[in-house]
């Protein structure tokens, strides 16, 4: 082996030394046994966690999910009792009835009939009966 | 020593691997005293693989543990017959790799780029702890992979085939980046290597 091709060699020890004495992991500073303990607990919860029936992770969250569902129930109820009429069954400008009035008076007798029994079910009906009759 | 109850025992290297896998057998029917043994018989060798890549002490006691979890979850997916550690060795790298990089993205301070300007020291215990931050410093600066192959070969001595089995690479690979990462180590450190020791 000659002198050049012996050199990178060396390089490479000495290099290899100095990184294994720099880069040497401090063991002593280490304090094995809490180490060893924080794994240990670490991976019984999580053993403990995925073991748990699904049963019993309902029944934990139920003890919060209940009430807060019934409160969120109650919450709505109130919401919608005090909460104003939808528009659409606000009572028509004053306006509208002549418009309606004159329209009505345009369509045929039994038309006319059947679109005023529109308020209740027994109106329809008999409308339906003068209309087939 | 205290911690001389942490690591493998003096066994042969098949009387090891025979261990172990006794050991991840009864890991696998849920016996988690055979869990406290496989984590006492690895943790020393894991921390120093990971100290090896991250430079910090707790950085690397954060990895063993991440590591020794993710093993508990994976267990399963260990192939019979196949020994335990290189599998191990796969997790702490890839974790140290993996913390590496949040820590990286967490870093705000920048690498000091002055390698080669050292001081006269007054004392060889602070030369040693110069060149010691010197090379850290410049081992900071090479890419992951690199960076990974020269803590797992010129630190924790493995050879060029372990560290293409855990880094799943071809050993030649590993020999390549090996060879390009000293050279950019004695590059960046000049003579302070040789002057130090």
């Amino acid at each position: 082996m000659t002198r050049e091709s012996r050199e990178p060699e060396r390089a490479d020890e000495e290099l290899k030394e100095a990184l294994k004495d720099a880069l040497a992991a401090p063991f002593d500073e280490v304090d094995w046994e809490a180490l060893h303990g924080r794994i240990l607990a670490d991976a019984e919860t999580r053993v403990t966690r995925r073991s748990e029936p699904a049963v019993a992770r309902v029944a934990a969250w139920s003890t919060r999910g209940i009430p807060m569902a019934a409160a969120a129930l109650a919450a709505a109820v109130v919401a919608l009792w005090i909460a104003p009429a939808p528009h659409g069954e606000t009572t028509p400008p004053p306006e509208f009835w002549p418009v309606a009035e004159a329209l009505m008076s345009t369509l045929p007798e039994d038309t006319r009939l059947l679109l005023d029994a529109g308020r209740d079910v027994e109106s329809m009906l008999m409308a339906m009966v003068v209309n087939d009759g | 020593m205290v911690h001389s109850r942490f690591g493998p025992e003096r066994l042969g290297r098949d009387d090891s691997v025979a261990l172990d896998s006794r050991l991840v057998e009864r890991v696998r029917s849920g016996d988690m005293e055979a869990y406290g043994e496989l984590v006492r018989r690895h943790m020393r060798r894991a921390f120093s693989i990971a100290y090896g890549i991250l430079h910090n002490r707790h950085d690397a006691e954060d990895v063993v543990q991440e590591a020794f979890i993710r093993t508990l979850e994976q267990i399963g997916r260990i192939e019979e017959g196949r020994p335990f550690h290189p599998w191990f060795n796969r997790i702490v790298v890839n974790r140290a790799i993996s913390y590496g990089r949040s820590r990286a993205v967490r870093k705000s301070d920048p690498i000091d780029g002055s390698l080669r300007s050292v001081e006269p020291p007054p004392d060889r215990a602070v030369e040693r702890r110069d060149l010691r931050e010197r090379l850290q410093k410049a081992m900071d600066t090479l890419p992951e992979l690199q960076r990974t192959i020269v803590a797992l070969s010129d630190v924790e001595d493995m050879s060029s085939a372990e560290i293409g089995t855990i880094l799943e690479i071809p050993s030649g690979t590993v020999r390549y980046h090996l060879h390009l990462a000293r050279r950019a180590l004695r590059e960046r450190l000049g003579e302070g290597i040789e002057e130090a020791q």
